[in-house]
């Protein structure tokens, strides 16, 4: 009910304004006052305003779904290769694959165009890792694991790496830094906060406040952690058999609210 | 019982490794005498043919390999990998209330606006209704959302148990011992 509450408040306004200009606005507030999804970092799909955006693995597609009942594919565009997940801010999409990060924005039809590309190779040599994306207005957060694997010289070697990439220029994505994390996998990024799941390792959590050096300020172990949500203080955590969520208004000491280790068989 | 198509496997394979400009070889399964008993590898995971498009509200459930979370106002979704989604009702996250078990085979990934989820039964797009969580129905279904996975372990390197299209859609490949493997990817 409060959404309903808000739109109405935001149309009095707009009504009181006439000169507002409320029609060109993309956003997914403009276009979508409804409560949105949010997804974890490994997502495939996203609902953006009226829109549908799924990547395959070499394609964002765009569905139409103005009939929540009947999305209509209007747009396939080829990215890349290995594409494996795609994340919005703010009207840009960000599309992670094992060759780098993608950044697109989405035109007034609901189309996404290809702004910049940042190659994982400038970070990782010739490894091609697993890499959800997840960002801010400033920042792109990316991790980078690739188990051990033989490279193609057949010498074992392992990425375990978080990538700090600077987007002010969507166009031109560049490297602030990277900092080693164990076995990363999803992340989720509330402000200064970032959480990044460890698999097996539990979640680090780090302190990104100044993005050049991130800092970490603590590894909470006890539980299998894959993908993460973060939002409004309390973090959600879903691992291979559980699903544990967090307090986390005082980001020195979580605090456990629940966990769902799913006992009923 | 027919064995996979071997011809497509080199091909595949042959591509991938093309792709990648390596020198790649994959074993010649006529020779019986160079199968192992028995090997640590991988095996194909399937859905049986005759349900999987079936997808239905269930009683909620244990999770079996959790990879995957979305928020929707106060509704909590957790993909269960190749199976379906839990549905909590999260206004009090230090209590979640399971509301149900949506069983979508093939399941990746979802995302959802209210009363409607949006997610991949396999290589195709469905939309679901899901005002009453424990009564979800299927009211789209569009094509070509997804390809199918492939039907040999990518990236693996070793015996793995050749995929059988008799037997059922592919959901993924997991490790497993395996008994007499005739497929191997050499590198």
């Amino acid at each position: 009910m409060k959404y309903f509450n808000t739109l109405l408040l935001a149309g009095g306004l707009f009504a009181l304004g006439a000169c507002s200009d409320d029609t060109n606005g993309f956003g997914s507030t403009d276009l979508n006052p409804l409560p949105a999804a949010i997804s974890g970092s490994y997502t495939r799909l996203l609902s953006v305003g009226g829109f549908l955006y799924a990547v395959d693995n070499t394609s964002i597609i765009t569905y139409d779904i103005s009939n929540k009942d009947n999305p209509v594919e209007v747009n396939r565009t080829d990215v890349g290769l290995a594409v494996e997940t795609i994340f919005h801010l703010d009207g840009n999409l960000f599309v992670g694959s094992r060759q780098g990060m993608f950044t697109y924005t989405i035109a007034d039809d609901g189309h996404p165009e290809r702004r910049g590309t940042f190659d994982y190779a400038r970070v990782t040599g010739m490894v091609e890792p697993c890499d959800p994306v997840v960002a801010n207005s400033t920042t792109a957060y990316a991790t980078l694991y690739t188990g051990d694997v033989a490279d193609r010289c057949g010498r074992s070697q392992t990425l375990e790496m978080l990538v700090v990439m600077d987007i002010r220029n969507l166009d031109a994505p560049e490297l602030i830094t990277t900092l080693n994390v164990r076995s990363p996998r999803g992340l989720s990024l509330d402000g200064d906060l970032l959480f990044v799941c460890n698999d097996v390792n539990g979640f680090t959590l780090i302190n990104v406040e100044d993005p050049t050096t991130p800092r970490v300020i603590t590894t909470y172990t006890g539980l299998t952690a894959w993908d993460a949500i973060a939002k409004d203080g309390i973090l959600i955590v879903v691992g291979t058999k559980e699903l544990v969520q967090y307090d986390y208004s005082d980001p020195t000491r979580l605090i456990e609210l629940s966990r769902l280790p799913y006992s009923r068989v | 019982m027919e064995p996979y198509p071997r011809r497509l496997l080199h091909v595949l394979v042959g591509l991938l490794c093309a792709g990648a400009l390596t020198s790649c070889s994959i074993w010649d399964a006529g020779r019986a005498d160079e199968v192992p008993a028995e090997a640590l590898g991988m095996r194909p995971v399937y859905f049986a043919p005759d349900s999987a498009n079936v997808i239905f509200s269930d009683a909620p459930r244990a999770l079996q390999n959790g990879t995957g979370v979305v928020t929707l106002d106060d509704l909590l979704f957790v993909i269960d990998q190749g199976l379906g989604v839990h549905l909590f009702d999260n206004r009090a996250p230090s209590q979640p209330v399971a509301l149900a078990f949506i069983h979508i085979p093939g399941i990746a990934t979802l995302t959802a606006t209210p009363g409607r989820l949006y997610a991949n039964n396999f290589g195709d797009l469905v939309t679901i209704d899901i005002e009453d969580p424990r009564n979800a129905r299927v009211i789209d279904r569009d094509a070509g959302l997804f390809r199918q996975p492939l039907d040999f372990p990518e990236g693996f390197i070793g015996f793995f148990e050749c995929y059988d299209p008799a037997r059922g859609r592919l959901i993924r490949w997991e490790e497993a011992t395996v008994t007499r493997p005739e497929c191997r990817i050499n590198f």
